[in-house]
This record gives C-alpha cells, sequence and structure tokens, in this order.
C-alpha cells in the first residue's frame, strides 16, 4: 500500500547520553530546503549556556539556534531548547520558555516539550525519541501519541544508551522503531 | 473534544483553561486570561493532579467557596522556582558596566518586579553591598503573590538551595563567601538583616496594575515568560513609563524586546547581556 506521507508541521525530538553523534548525523544529513521545523529538547549541562549550539552547527545542514522566549517557529531551522529552561510551544506558532520545577531531574525537560508540541500540534507532529540516560521523554511521547502525532523511537540496540528508548517503548507502542540510518531516511522522505 | 485523551490522565483543554479564568477573576479578581497558555495549562494541571482533583468544575467549586485554599492556588499556580545569582555572566554585566554607570547617581531606585521568594533581590542586595553602594539605594520588590512575599521578607532560603547558589555566587565571581552574608538556623539560612533595609516589599499584580513610580532600574527577569504576547506589551510599557531616559530595564536571558511594542524605545548600547538602557519616550 502506498500512502501520502502525513504534512507534518513540526519535528520534536528527544535525547541525552548518547544522543549527540545521532542529531550531528541528523543534522548534516537532512536535504535542504527541510521545510519542517525541528524542536530539539536534548540534556545538558545545566549552568553551562554557549558552546551546543555551535557543537552541533558545525555539520548542520540547517540553522541551529535557542528561541527566545516567544519566538516564532519557522522552516528551516532546528530550535535547541536552551540550558536551564523548559521549553514549550503555544498555539500562536511559537515558542514559551519556563523555569519551572525539574521533570525527572531535567530542565530542560522532554516530557514537557513534547507534551506541548503534541498538545499544539496535534496530529500533525512527528516525535522521536533517541538514546537517553533516564526516563524523561517516556510520558512525553505517549502524550505525542495520544494527541494523534506520529511517534519515532531509535532502535534500543542500536542506541549507546538504551534507558530512554526502551523507556518511549514501554510507556507506548510507537509507530516506528528505527536505526539512525532508518530514521534520517525517514526524516528525508517526510520533507515532500 | 475538550478535556479528554484516549489515556486516562488529566489534560484540560483550552476552553476549560478560559472557564477557570473567568472564575477565579469573577470571585477574586485576579486575572490569567492573558498568561502563556503552554505554562498555564501545565500548572493547572499539575495542581489538579497534586490535589486529587479530577474535574474542572470541582476545582472551580472549591476556590470560589474557600479562599484560603484559593490563596493557596495562587501559590502552586505561579512559579516560584529561583535561584540566587542566576545566569552569572548577567550578573556580572550588571556589577562591572551597569553599577559604575548607576553609581554616577547621588540616589538610586530599584524595582524588582515579581520578585517571588526574593532570590534575585539577595542577589543585588550583596553586589550592591561589595560595590559599596548600598546607602543610595532604595528597592521596591514586588509580587502577585502575599505568601511568597512573606518569605522574601523574612529573609529565608532553605539550606538545601544554598549549595546551588554558592555554586552561582563562585562564577560570579564575587568578593568574598556567599555564607558571609547568612547565618544558619535549623536548616534553613538567613540573609544578614542589615542587608534587607533599603527593601520595601509590596503586592502588586503586573496583569491588573499599572507603574508604581519612577525607577532608575527595572529589573524583571524570568516573569513574563509566563504571560502572552499581549500582556507582555502592556507589561512592559508599565516599565517605560516608570523609567525616565537614561534609565535601564533589565529582562531574562532568553527573553527579548525585539517584536514588542516598547522595542524603539530602547537600546542595548555595549550590553552583551539582556540591559537596556531607555532613550526615549
Amino acid at each position: 500500500m502506498i500512502s501520502r506521507p502525513t504534512p507534518y508541521k513540526a519535528i520534536v525530538i528527544g535525547g541525552s547520553a548518547g544522543s549527540f553523534p545521532v542529531i550531528t548525523k541528523v543534522l548534516s544529513s537532512l536535504k535542504t530546503p527541510y521545510r519542517i521545523p525541528l524542536i530539539l529538547c536534548l540534556h545538558r549541562l545545566k549552568h553551562v549556556r554557549s558552546g551546543f549550539v555551535e557543537a552541533l552547527s558545525i555539520k548542520s545542514n540547517i540553522k541551529v539556534v535557542e528561541p527566545f522566549d516567544k519566538q516564532t517557529i519557522k522552516p528551516g531551522f532546528a530550535y535547541l531548547a536552551p540550558a536551564n529552561y523548559h521549553l514549550s510551544i503555544e498555539l500562536g506558532n511559537h515558542f514559551s520558555l519556563s523555569t519551572e520545577e525539574m521533570v525527572s531531574y531535567s530542565r530542560p525537560s522532554i516530557d514537557i516539550t513534547f507534551e506541548s508540541c503534541g498538545f499544539a500540534y496535534k496530529q500533525k507532529l512527528l516525535g522521536v525519541i533517541l538514546s537517553g540516560a533516564n526516563k524523561d521523554g517516556a510520558h512525553g511521547i505517549r502524550k505525542v501519541k495520544a494527541y494523534g502525532g506520529t511517534t519515532l523511537v531509535q532502535d534500543p540496540m542500536e542506541s549507546k544508551v538504551a534507558t530512554m528508548p526502551t523507556a518511549a517503548i514501554e510507556s507506548h507502542k510507537p509507530n516506528h522503531i528505527y536505526s539512525s540510518q532508518k530514521i534520517i531516511d525517514f526524516l528525508n522522505l517526510i520533507n515532500r | 473534544m475538550e478535556g479528554s485523551l484516549s489515556t486516562n490522565e488529566l489534560t484540560i483543554g483550552v476552553s476549560e483553561v478560559r472557564r477557570i479564568s473567568r472564575a477565579v477573576q469573577e470571585s477574586y479578581g485576579f486575572d490569567f486570561s492573558n498568561y502563556a497558555l503552554s505554562s498555564f495549562r501545565r500548572r493547572l494541571e499539575r495542581f489538579m493532579r497534586l490535589q486529587k482533583i479530577t474535574s474542572v468544575s470541582v476545582l472551580i467549586e472549591r476556590m470560589i467557596k474557600d479562599p484560603v485554599f484559593f490563596n493557596f492556588f495562587l501559590k502552586e499556580i505561579t512559579v516560584n522556582v529561583t535561584e540566587m545569582f542566576r545566569d552569572s555572566s548577567f550578573w556580572r554585566e550588571m556589577r562591572d558596566k551597569l553599577l559604575p554607570e548607576l553609581n554616577k547617581r547621588y540616589r538610586i531606585k530599584i524595582w524588582h518586579a515579581g520578585c517571588s521568594s526574593g532570590e534575585e533581590v539577595y542577589t543585588m542586595l550583596i553586589m550592591l553591598s561589595e560595590a559599596g553602594m548600598l546607602d543610595k539605594v532604595r528597592i521596591t520588590a514586588t509580587d502577585i503573590n502575599s505568601d511568597v512575599l512573606k518569605v522574601a521578607q523574612s529573609g529565608l532560603i532553605d539550606a538545601k538551595k544554598m549549595e546551588l547558589n554558592q555554586k552561582n555566587y563562585s562564577s560570579f565571581l564575587g568578593n568574598s563567601s556567599l555564607t558571609h552574608y547568612f547565618k544558619r538556623e535549623d536548616n534553613t539560612m538567613r540573609i544578614d538583616p542589615r542587608l534587607l533595609r533599603p527593601v520595601t516589599f509590596q503586592e502588586h499584580d503586573l496583569a491588573r496594575e499599572g507603574s508604581i513610580g519612577g525607577f532608575d532600574l527595572v529589573l524583571c527577569r524570568n516573569v513574563m515568560i509566563y504571560f502572552n504576547k499581549d500582556l507582555q506589551n502592556r507589561v512592559l510599557s508599565t516599565f517605560s513609563s516608570s523609567l525616565a531616559r537614561g534609565s535601564y530595564l533589565a529582562i531574562g536571558t532568553m527573553e527579548s524586546l525585539d517584536g514588542t511594542l516598547v522595542k524603539a524605545q530602547f537600546a542595548k548600547g555595549n550590553f552583551r547581556e539582556n540591559i537596556y538602557r531607555k532613550t526615549s519616550q
């Protein structure tokens, strides 16, 4: 059966330990122009404010930025949740930041970003959980699916640290469990 | 469909958020209608989850009937997570670039808008004290919530939080140790009461009230992020009307005046951090 790819309004990606090489590979393999905004929530050192965007930018085919509060979401960008803030999406297609309590010892929390993306984009969202060392994200990706979005989890067998993808698979039935190469192929496939 | 998901977890929809805001406004006057939906909705869900309240109608009924319960709601719904010397590079720039400018003035009036439990006020006081400027400063610290203001006024900080504060202070490169300004009392640390002398704490709701006077510096960091763009613009114009030309506005590291209605009234000059100088009325 051949089905037309869903027109996604956004792709939200969560990961922590071990996800950096995967993210780098994804960003360097996207075919441009890439029309779907990427929203990245990656666990990072809490009080190290700079350096991460630069590191991700080196090989990226699209521009990587840390969004300011209420910044508009545009295609062609990868938005990285800033250190020590939670990143959410408002219904008017812009970001909001918050300094609320940590979730699963994390700020930014993947659960928070995923839940708010799910609420805002419903079935027009693709949620992706990559390699990671804690369970943050498991609740969020379940919500993404419950709101009607598509979910994709990196194959725990391939993940450097499998706790996060394993928890995501245990929390809900993902639409896809892919290796990093297949994730890249999928992301390029839906950009049409 | 509002208010339900295929999972059995509580999710409240946009119309229910509006219902709650309306009920709060009718009974108590507080206006949450222009809070950022994403975080306000999350705070409501969190509150209901923690209080084991399963429907919005029950929440509204309890709030209307019970003012004590509402006050607790108000405290929980607003975000009061804060640190001393958060973003140490911001405070270094305040010390190295802004204080010398302010020090040229005979008296310095500062407004901490949305001061929460007081950590940024204490940060300011310690910085001013280290610069020898405490005597010429008057600080007004305001918050929507009277309980939180009492905490700020008490000068007490949970001892568990001091490790992070101390770490931030170290990267601020202060000229002492943070413990020098605090005295241990059981599980809390009390700030030297002499430091608090220039401060007046008062209730003020940014969503409903305007300017409270003229200031040399308004500091409002990580407060407006909980507001939508409309309310941000209103609050920024309140700040602008509280500042004479040449006075300063400091906002959070990830906030921006870009795209706001007051942008043309302020310039960043040679500040790298989010410190703006008022340039025109």
